[in-house]
Formats: structure tokens, C-alpha cells, sequence
């Protein structure tokens, strides 16, 4: 409205302007222009003045909030999921190829995530921070503790998880002894109190995200196993990376589509839109 | 608190934006189902929404139907169900119509969110509305409907979004006959029958080839559809 008004208003001072500039212009209509004028700065001065304030004040109340998102500490109030990749470390230290597997469950209890890692040390790794696969949290919900089961495939070698207190799902994964040449094949398994797909299961529509932008990803696999009450199902990556087979039936009877990518593009994060209609 | 101001104020901007904006096309099967009593009174609205600027359409709009001020619904009154229906050749890929409830003062309404958005949606809404004929079944009741406009700020030359509609009152036969009157007669299907969810029904359609003619002036505040709908027991002649 007010930016309407305010156009008008210029139009009207533009046409002013151009019939003053015509030297036929007779004295009675130079005084009219002259009132329009005057009239016109006033009323142009208030709105201003109004358009300064509107536009201003929001733009302080709102900064702070901005800057908040930005930083990430914000949790927006939707069901979508994320990690937040890891804490940089030496990105030339190691490659590491990951083989998510996302079981989502008939209940909230059933969800399931199994983290499949192969690093390939260039240096010595002694450890890899990551960050877990958690729901966004719903506003004023309390903070979970998950403890990720790890298996190491070399015997030799053991695996510790060490939470980070200040991120939820954040730890470090500590080798014992540390991986220095050979290659290093390692699961992390977990579930999450409360689960993790529970829009899916209620809207049959959800978006999962993954963050590899810290840490320097091989081979990409994301293998989706939906619980036998799903009916058909859809997924794709949004930036249409990688490559998805169609959801087809395992011998149980559960829904599994796997995403992959050889050369997966690095530093970046992916997002999967998948759909699902559920048998009723 | 916060969480619920927050909401609300994600109704007001998805109705004034998404809302209030209609770039599609739709075309409408209306079928009232008129109760002996008023919960019995149901809505069947079957729409057929395609672009009309684009070549997908990504949402439509539904409004439940009401009497207005003195007729007031909720969304537990109306237990609103969206379906859309499947098209050949998308068995594999799952075809959604959500809906996002948005403000309302009398009636429910919401947005109907397309996944994945297509050329052409087919969805229905199947509700209720209790007491909807409330006056029918005492004397004669006004079918007053305001159809749906575009915004001042279409684009479009269109007044409407609906180009064609069909209107099916059905009346369970132990109600006796409806009889429709106003300017409806140009509109009038003949009477068939068949079994309803009250039992078996007659259907009394009124189909509406081109909406746009209805409307008359852009300034126009005349409601294009005002009949009179008034029930006839069985064995009384027709007046």
C-alpha cells in the first residue's frame, strides 16, 4: 500500500516535472504544478519518514536471529534430519568411503542406522570426529544421549566412541592402535530414543540430509529399507547426484532402494526427498 | 507459546501468498449428501486442477462449504480427507495431495500441497459438514454460493479458477423430492438414481459448462449462485 502510494506519487512529481519543462505552459497551470509540488514533498517527507521506520526497525529486531541461523545453532522446527559432517580436520590425512544403510521402522523404536566406513589412511589417523544421523529436534525437547555400537573388521585393531558434549550426536571415533596404511573397514550402528522418521511415517513425505562437507568422501552409498507397511515409495537426490535404483521388495518383505555415487562431488550436502505411501 | 504464534503467523503468510494466488485451473464435482439428521450431511468435492501459468501445478485450494455466520464449523467437525487420485503409469511412484490448514474465521479452509506437482491433479475431499441442511429439512433453504476469484493481481484474464462445475444434491428417496428453484433451469441434468451412503438416493445435478458467464461485471456483488432448495414428502403432488 504504502509502496503504491508512494509510486504514485513520484509519477505524479515526474509528470510535474515535464509539464513545467513545456514553455507553453500557461501561468494558472504553473501555480497548480507549484501546489503539487509543495503537497507532494510534504506528503512524500511523512512517507518516508514511515517507510524509513518500517523498514529499519524489523531489520535490527530480526539481525541477531539471522546470525544465529547462520551459525547453525538453531534448530528449525521441522522433521527434517541432518549431520553436520565433521569437525575439519587434515582433509589430506585419509579418503574414507561411507555406506549408510537408513532401516525405517514400523514404530519409532524400530528405526535403525548402520554407518559403513572404509578409511584409507594417507597419515596417521589416530581418530575421526563425525557427527550422527538425529532428527531435528522438536522445539523445547530435551537432548538425547545415543551410544553408537562400533565393530572394527581387522580384530587388531579397537574402536572407541567419545561423545562431544556441546552437539548432539557429535563424538570421535579413536583408534587403538591408530590406522597408518592399511585400510581400516568399521560399522557404527544405532537407533535414537523417540526415532528418526517419524514425519515420513506420519506424511508419508520427509527430506534427509547429509553433510560430507569435512570430511573427503570416496564411494557414496545410501541404502534405504522401509518397514513392510510401505506400498511403493519414491527417492531422489535433489541435485540429482548420484544414481537411485526404484524401490523393489527384499525376501522379508521390506521396500529398499540404494543410492550411490563413485565420484561423489566433495564438500557438499546432499538431500534425498523420498515419499512413501503406506498401506492404510 | 511461541510455537503457536509461530504457527499462525505461518498461516497468514501461506494464505496470503499461496492462498490468494491461483495459477491453475479447476474443474469441480460437488456432491452434497443431504441427511435425515445433521450429522448425516456430507461433501464430496472432486477436482480436476491443472496450471494455468506453467507447465506443473504445485497447489490448489480447498474451502469447506458452510452457511456462514450462523453455521460455524471446525476442523473436528468437518474430519477432512484428501485423496489424489492415482494416473496410469505411476504405480512405483507414491502421488500426494497434503494439506496445510490455514487461518479460518467461519469455515476450514487449507492449502493442497502437489507431491510430486504434475500437469494435471486429480484429487478428492471428502468431509463433513453437520447442519449444512439443517433449514431444508424445515421449509425451503438457499443455495447461496460466491464462487471462487482470483486475486486482484492475476496475471490471467480469468475471474475465476473454476471454469466448470457440477453440482449433485442427492436426497435419500425416503426424504422425499427436491425441488430446485432460481435461475438453475439452464443448468438442470435430468434426475437419476442410486444408492447413497443414506440409502438409496435420487441425484438432482446442475452442471455448469463455463463458469466465467456466471460471473457477470468485474464490480459485480451479486452471489452467482442463489437458488431455493425446498423437499417434497413422497405422494404429495408436485406444486
Amino acid at each position: 500500500m504504502t509502496h503504491r502510494k508512494l509510486r504514485a506519487l513520484t509519477s505524479r512529481l515526474a509528470g510535474a516535472a515535464s509539464a513545467g519543462a513545456w514553455p507553453a505552459a500557461t501561468a494558472a497551470a504553473f501555480v497548480n504544478v507549484a501546489v503539487a509540488f509543495a503537497l507532494g514533498f510534504r506528503e512524500m517527507a511523512i512517507l518516508l519518514l514511515i517507510l524509513t521506520i518500517l523498514l529499519v526497525a524489523p531489520a535490527h529486531l530480526t539481525r541477531p536471529r539471522h546470525t544465529g541461523l547462520r551459525s547453525g545453532d538453531a534448530t528449525p522446527a521441522t522433521a527434517d534430519r541432518r549431520t553436520e559432517g565433521d569437525v575439519p580436520a587434515d582433509m589430506r590425512d585419509y579418503t574414507e568411503d561411507l555406506e549408510l544403510t537408513v532401516v525405517i521402522g514400523a514404530t519409532a523404536d524400530d528405526d535403525q542406522v548402520y554407518e559403513r566406513r572404509s578409511t584409507q589412511p594417507h597419515n596417521e589417523v589416530r581418530q575421526r570426529q563425525l557427527t550422527l544421523i538425529t532428527p531435528y529436534a522438536e522445539p523445547g525437547a530435551g537432548r538425547v544421549t545415543v551410544l553408537p555400537r562400533l565393530r572394527v573388521d581387522d580384530e587388531e585393531v579397537s574402536a572407541d566412541w567419545r561423545p562431544l558434549r556441546e552437539v548432539a550426536g557429535r563424538g570421535a571415533v579413536v583408534f587403538t592402535p591408530p590406522a597408518t596404511d592399511e585400510t581400516v573397514t568399521w560399522e557404527l550402528s544405532y537407533d535414537m530414543p523417540g526415532g528418526i522418521w517419524n514425519s515420513l511415517r506420519s506424511t508419508g513425505i520427509d527430506v534427509f540430509r547429509y553433510d560430507v562437507r569435512e570430511f573427503p568422501i570416496g564411494r557414496f552409498t545410501v541404502r534405504f529399507i522401509l518397514h513392510p507397511g510401505a506400498e511403493s515409495a519414491f527417492v531422489q537426490e535433489r541435485a540429482r547426484r548420484g544414481h537411485a535404483t526404484n524401490f523393489a521388495a527384499d525376501q522379508d518383505g521390506r521396500l529398499v532402494a540404494v543410492w550411490t555415487a563413485d565420484t561423489p562431488a566433495q564438500r557438499a550436502k546432499y538431500e534425498w526427498d523420498l515419499r512413501v505411501a503406506w498401506r492404510s | 507459546m511461541a510455537l503457536t504464534k509461530e504457527i499462525q503467523g505461518l498461516q497468514g503468510v501461506l494464505e496470503a501468498t499461496f492462498g490468494s494466488h491461483q495459477p491453475y485451473n479447476d474443474t469441480r464435482g460437488i456432491t452434497f449428501d443431504i441427511g435425515r439428521h445433521p450429522d448425516e450431511d456430507l461433501v464430496e468435492e472432486w477436482h480436476l486442477t491443472t496450471p494455468d501459468q506453467g507447465p506443473v501445478v504445485y497447489w490448489g485450494k480447498f474451502d469447506a462449504f458452510s452457511r456462514g455466520r450462523e453455521h460455524t464449523l471446525d476442523w473436528d467437525d468437518i474430519d477432512l480427507h484428501i485423496t489424489r487420485i492415482r494416473r496410469a503409469g505411476d504405480e512405483g511412484s507414491p502421488q500426494f495431495a497434503k494439506f496445510i490448514r490455514l487461518q479460518n474465521d467461519k469455515a476450514p479452509s487449507a492449502l493442497i500441497a502437489f507431491a510430486p506437482p504434475r500437469d494435471s491433479v486429480e484429487w478428492v475431499a471428502a468431509y463433513k459438514s453437520p447442519g449444512y441442511w439443517n433449514v431444508l429439512r424445515e421449509g425451503v433453504q438457499p443455495f447461496v454460493w460466491n464462487l471462487p476469484r482470483v486475486s486482484a493481481d492475476d496475471p490471467s484474464n480469468r475471474r475465476s479458477p473454476l471454469q466448470r462445475v457440477t453440482i449433485t444434491f442427492r436426497v435419500p428417496i425416503a426424504m422425499g423430492e427436491l425441488i430446485v428453484s432460481g435461475p438453475s433451469e439452464h443448468f438442470r441434468r435430468p434426475v437419476t438414481e442410486n444408492g447413497g451412503p443414506h440409502g438409496p438416493a435420487r441425484n438432482y445435478s446442475f452442471c455448469i459448462d463455463d463458469v466465467s458467464t456466471l460471473l457477470g461485471q468485474a464490480d459485480s456483488s451479486t452471489s452467482p449462485i442463489h437458488w431455493h432448495l425446498e423437499l417434497k414428502p413422497e405422494g404429495r403432488p408436485r406444486p
